[in-house]
């Protein structure tokens, strides 16, 4: 029985394999595509009923509050079952036969959240067009989107860190959350005042330029950490 | 009995330190003048400020045992990890509650989220959620891989936590003694408020060293005993 030789694939080949393989499981079970996209339409539901006729300054500020709200809890679905496919198929035992870069596994795992978050991101800002009436050019403004992606940068570099290190322990559903709020805070911080204070005046004073540089700041910290310890905890 | 000896020095180090800290409130009651503005309330600053500095300390030597732990493999350097954890939850809850002490009288409310009090508030809660995860996961590499890169994350959140009255907008008062130009306090309070520091940076030390020691024993008497039951 003869087995057909295969090249070694490259770090970038991996990630792209790890990828369409996460997503792919995501694809398989709807729910897992539709929960997020609840959970905005929940909250958006829950703001027009708290607050029902709001002006201009009052919209923009629920705007922010809606879309952190639901990417958020978007992502801590996201996280919880970032390593789910990996504790129930046992991939971490058939990598310890096929090895691969711990680097390029936590590089796939930080792109698979970052596209689930980007897509719940999408849909909140549509539905928040349809459902609130929110103005177009303030969803597609390009600070908005900007700062909104760095939040979810953030976000998504501690999430999968945390998501990783969790993963063995005893009732790591309840654990989480209780580690993930408190770090994700400076990162939502400085996305809202940041966001309320471009909403506010449209200048792009030292103000906003000291929070979008704290924003950033706080990514680099983040993302660097989950590369240089996430691959600690895959090995 | 090495191990004896030096809980025993340990041990005494610490009443000699508590004595010292006993000195230096006796200072802060009755040799430093009232402050002008904020009566005999802004007392409490001699506890305040020194515990808030020990807990931001511990968060240091949580990096140290997280990073000596990763390097090493060791569970001994863990054992530092949790005793920093500890102790350092210990005086962030002691900041938080002479905090809101000292804002009834003179912000009006015990509580509100202001900058330092939220971050300081998180501190406290990453502290618990480090023992908490300490706790959750089993002895072995995973649990000192995990709890040391949660110790690492833990602390690079504390320069944040620093500098938050700084950066947001905030009913805490700024920077008073660490800033440019000089601290803006009177030279008798300043003097007894850095005593106050350096004391209880020191009896954060000392706390977390008899810790470490007491969980190292444990951990040594627990794997005896299973050594004698197998």
């Amino acid at each position: 029985m003869t087995q057909k030789q295969t090249a070694p694939q490259t770090w970038v080949e991996n990630v792209r394999t790890l990828l369409t393989h996460s997503l792919r499981v995501d694809i398989s079970s709807k729910e897992r595509l539709v929960t997020p996209i609840f959970f905005a339409l929940i909250i958006l539901m829950l703001f027009s009923f708290a607050i029902p006729e709001s002006d201009g300054a009052l919209r923009s500020r629920m705007m922010v509050a809606e879309s952190q709200l639901a990417i958020f809890f978007a992502l801590q679905i996201a996280f919880s079952r970032t390593f789910e496919s990996e504790r129930v198929d046992r991939i971490f035992d058939h990598l310890r036969l096929s090895p691969i870069s711990s680097s390029a596994f936590i590089t796939s795992k930080i792109l698979h959240v970052l596209l689930i978050g980007g897509g719940t991101m999408l849909c909140t800002g549509v539905l928040s067009i349809i459902v609130q009436g929110q103005a177009i050019g303030q969803m597609a403004d390009p600070v908005v989107i900007g700062t909104a992606l760095l939040t979810l940068l953030g976000l998504t570099g501690i999430g999968v860190l945390l998501a990783s290190i969790t993963l063995h322990a005893e009732g790591h559903q309840i654990l989480f959350p209780l580690l993930y709020f408190p770090l994700s805070v400076p990162v939502l911080l400085c996305s809202t005042e940041g966001l309320i204070h471009w909403l506010d005046s449209y200048r792009w004073d030292s103000t906003m330029r000291g929070w979008s540089v704290m924003l950033i700041a706080f990514d680099v910290i983040y993302l660097t950490l989950t590369i240089l310890l996430g691959t600690e905890t895959v090995d | 009995m090495t191990a004896r000896k030096s809980k025993f020095t340990l041990a005494n180090s610490l009443t000699v330190l508590l004595a010292l800290v006993f000195v230096q409130w006796l200072l802060a009651w009755f040799w430093v003048p009232v402050d002008e503005a904020q009566g005999e309330v802004y007392r409490i600053v001699y506890l305040h400020v020194p515990g808030a500095f020990a807990s931001f300390l511990s968060a240091g030597v949580l990096l140290v045992g997280s990073l000596l732990a990763l390097r090493s493999k060791s569970e001994h350097w863990l054992n530092l990890s949790r005793a920093a954890a500890e102790v350092g939850l210990l005086f962030t809850l002691l900041t938080l509650a002479t905090g809101s002490i000292w804002g009834k009288p003179t912000w009006g409310v015990w509580w509100t989220w202001d900058a330092r009090l939220t971050t300081s508030f998180l501190l406290a809660l990453m502290y618990g959620g480090w023992i908490l995860l300490f706790g959750a996961i089993p002895q072995g590499p995973s649990r000192t891989r995990s709890c040391s890169i949660l110790g690492v994350m833990i602390a690079a959140d504390v320069p944040i936590i620093y500098k938050s009255v700084t950066w947001w907008r905030t009913l805490h008062q700024p920077q008073t003694i660490l800033r440019t130009g000089g601290s803006t306090m009177d030279g008798d309070m300043l003097s007894v408020l850095l005593f106050g520091i350096a004391i209880m940076a020191v009896v954060s030390i000392n706390l977390i060293l008899v810790r470490q020691e007491t969980l190292s024993l444990e951990q040594e008497l627990e794997e005896k005993s299973l050594g004698v039951t197998s």
